[in-house]
């Protein structure tokens, strides 16, 4: 019998009746020239959420979506577009023809690991590593949801060809939690390293991308420039639309000792992660009207750590 | 214990006191295949919650007591997948759900007083429970008004749909409130005392109630709303009688007050006692839940004995 007070007045009534792929490297959209100077953004001069929004699941409004892992390439078609091979080791979830010449007008011609066959969009994320060793993931979920404290009838589904990074795969020292953070399972624990996870849990890294948009600009010279966070709320001043906001989590088959662990963007406080725009515009705008409009909880992860 | 848009599981040998919510809550699947067995639920504002689920949904041989309300299966558009209908009710101790002292959400605070309460769902089996000593109902079939409703009250040739498939039904926009009625719950055999308002109420809010299809054989009772329930509709036979003799208003409720709700961090609790059902807890060795829920035999499940 879940329900907020305040939203539901009726019920009184009831029983009656990276950084991205690279942070904002500082690269022109497409224009990304190797050796290029860094103009280093940091992801939180954008913002950030007030609080990570989480569990249990099922009292805050969302739709999901569960996608396989696809594959694995050092490739980044937000910031290295057209340059196979110059990114560090991404795994792609999603649409399953993503490579480095990948556009938004591409993704319709792939196919998707996701449960949600009318989302081709493109996530990823760096690749962790143990030592040498890749680590394959397992499954990410892609949790839509009105920021924290948004309105919920208020929110816009993403506009078409739409590109976002959240996270900063430059960071030097820890992010806030409230954008990048590393748990178990589906548990509501969160972490700015990798915690050791009981047998069963699997390792998570959970990103959250800004969920204001300034209107216009479907990316950004930095990648970050075009999207911020909202606060207490509110979008900030220039970021007149509220979006959907996007939390990407990565599980991995990783328990107990988190010795050795590395993203291969570097340590493991450089999480980030990448989306591309790919969903049939009608099913996203019917998803976020029937489920976040409505405020209801159109689905929940499994906590299963087999996915 | 939460458990929400979920299938395929159990929760047994549990202990859950002192939430503003549900001590216990299976919400949104269908069908659930899912088990309760074994649970004590106290001082939450509802012992147990159930807001759209059921389907193979079996709560037995569990105690709710010194909960605002005991055992609350709900239908609400505003969570997915309803009505709630199919939870299998059997062999469990229900009583003393008027404690004022808890923390309460505002459906607990409205439910206050009652035993099990089944507010606007459908084919429910209520069999061989023990409730006793509430303000208000032992079992109330009564019916759940949305002032906001998201989607219009299915027709019940879409009772069937599995969560899955009606989450793909458009919600089609009623124009006004809706009102959720209690229909076709089936209660027998059970035990039932000193429940102030009546044992056994049938109600509605403007439907006839008599048109609702309960039905009501083999229980132990005093009182009924309307009078005579097992009468007017016994479970194997044709009824007869006037539904409007003793017809209860349960929109008189609307009215009331009741306690306020108490923080939850500073809410009384009683000390917690040694797990009978759960010994050594602390050091006992997972048991991974590969082959659930377990089979039930209803059958062989009696009304449970008073508590000295």
């Amino acid at each position: 019998m879940i329900r907020s007070v305040t939203a539901v007045g009726a019920l009184l009534t009831a029983v009656m009746a990276v950084a991205g792929c690279a942070s904002g490297d500082g690269v022109g959209i497409g224009h990304h020239q190797p050796g290029t100077a860094r103009a280093h953004t940091d992801a939180t001069s954008l913002g950030q959420p007030d609080e990570p929004i989480a569990g249990p699941q099922g009292a805050t409004p969302q739709f999901l979506v569960e996608c396989l892992y696809s594959h694995a390439a050092a490739d980044d078609p937000i910031v290295y577009p057209g340059q196979p091979g110059h990114s560090h080791l991404h795994m792609f979830f999603g649409n399953t023809e993503v490579d480095a010449f990948t556009t938004v007008e591409s993704l319709r011609n792939g196919d998707t690991t996701c449960d949600q066959p009318l989302d081709k969009a493109a996530y990823w994320a760096p690749a962790l590593l143990r030592g040498a060793e890749v680590l394959t993931p397992v499954k990410s979920t892609a949790y839509y949801r009105p920021g924290q404290g948004v309105e919920p009838s208020t929110v816009q589904p993403f506009p078409e060809g739409l590109v976002m990074i959240g996270g900063n795969s430059g960071a030097t020292g820890e992010q806030p939690l409230s954008v990048v953070a590393w748990g178990c399972g589906a548990g509501i624990e969160r972490a700015v390293r990798p915690p050791e996870c009981a047998r069963g849990r699997n390792l998570r890294l959970l990103v959250t991308f800004p969920d204001c948009w300034d209107g216009e600009n479907l990316d950004s010279d930095d990648h970050h420039a075009h999207v911020a966070y909202s606060s207490r709320g509110a979008c900030p001043p220039g970021f007149p639309v509220a979006i959907t906001q996007l939390q990407f989590s990565v599980e991995y088959p990783v328990w107990g000792s988190t010795d050795g662990l590395l993203l291969a963007s570097g340590a493991v406080t450089t999480g980030h992660a990448d989306f591309m725009n790919g969903w049939d515009q009608a099913k996203l705008a019917s998803e976020v009207q029937l489920c976040l409009h409505r405020e209801v909880v159109c689905g929940v992860a499994s906590g299963r750590a087999t996915g | 214990m939460y458990v929400f848009d979920s299938m395929n599981g159990e929760l047994e040998h549990i202990y859950a006191a002192g939430s503003p919510d549900a001590g216990v809550y299976i919400g949104e699947c269908y069908p659930c295949n899912a088990v309760i067995d074994d649970a004590v639920s106290e001082h939450n504002g509802l012992g147990y919650s159930g807001t759209n689920s059921g389907g193979n949904l079996l709560i037995v041989n569990s105690t709710f007591r010194y909960n605002r309300a005991g055992v609350v299966p709900n239908s609400g558009s505003y969570e997915l997948c309803y009505p709630e209908r199919e939870t299998t009710i059997v062999g469990n101790l229900v009583y003393s759900n008027n404690q004022a002292d808890t923390p309460a959400i505002d459906v607990a605070l409205l439910a206050m007083g009652n035993g099990i309460l089944s507010a606007g769902g459908v084919l429910n089996d209520i069999e061989r429970n023990l409730v006793y000593d509430h303000d208000k109902t032992g079992i109330g079939l009564v019916p759940f008004l949305e002032e906001d409703p998201n989607d219009s009250v299915p027709l019940p040739e879409e009772w069937s749909l599995t969560c899955a498939e009606s989450k793909l039904v458009p919600p089609q926009d009623p124009g006004g409130g809706i009102l959720w009625d209690s229909m076709q719950n089936r209660v027998i055999g059970n035990v039932l005392e000193n429940n102030r308002v009546a044992d056994l109420l049938v109600a509605s809010a403007g439907t006839d109630v008599s048109s609702l299809g309960h039905c009501f054989t083999g229980n132990v009772y005093t009182t009924t709303a309307p009078n005579n329930l097992e009468v007017l509709a016994p479970c194997d036979a044709t009824g007869s009688g006037d539904w409007s003799d003793g017809e209860y208003n349960v929109a008189a409720w609307l009215g009331e007050t009741h306690p306020p709700s108490v923080a939850w961090q500073t809410a009384p609790l009683p000390a917690l006692e040694q797990q009978v059902s759960m010994p050594d807890a602390a050091t006992a060795p997972a048991h991974p839940a590969t082959d659930v829920p377990k089979q039930i035999d209803l059958a062989a499940i009696s009304v449970p004995a008073k508590p000295a």
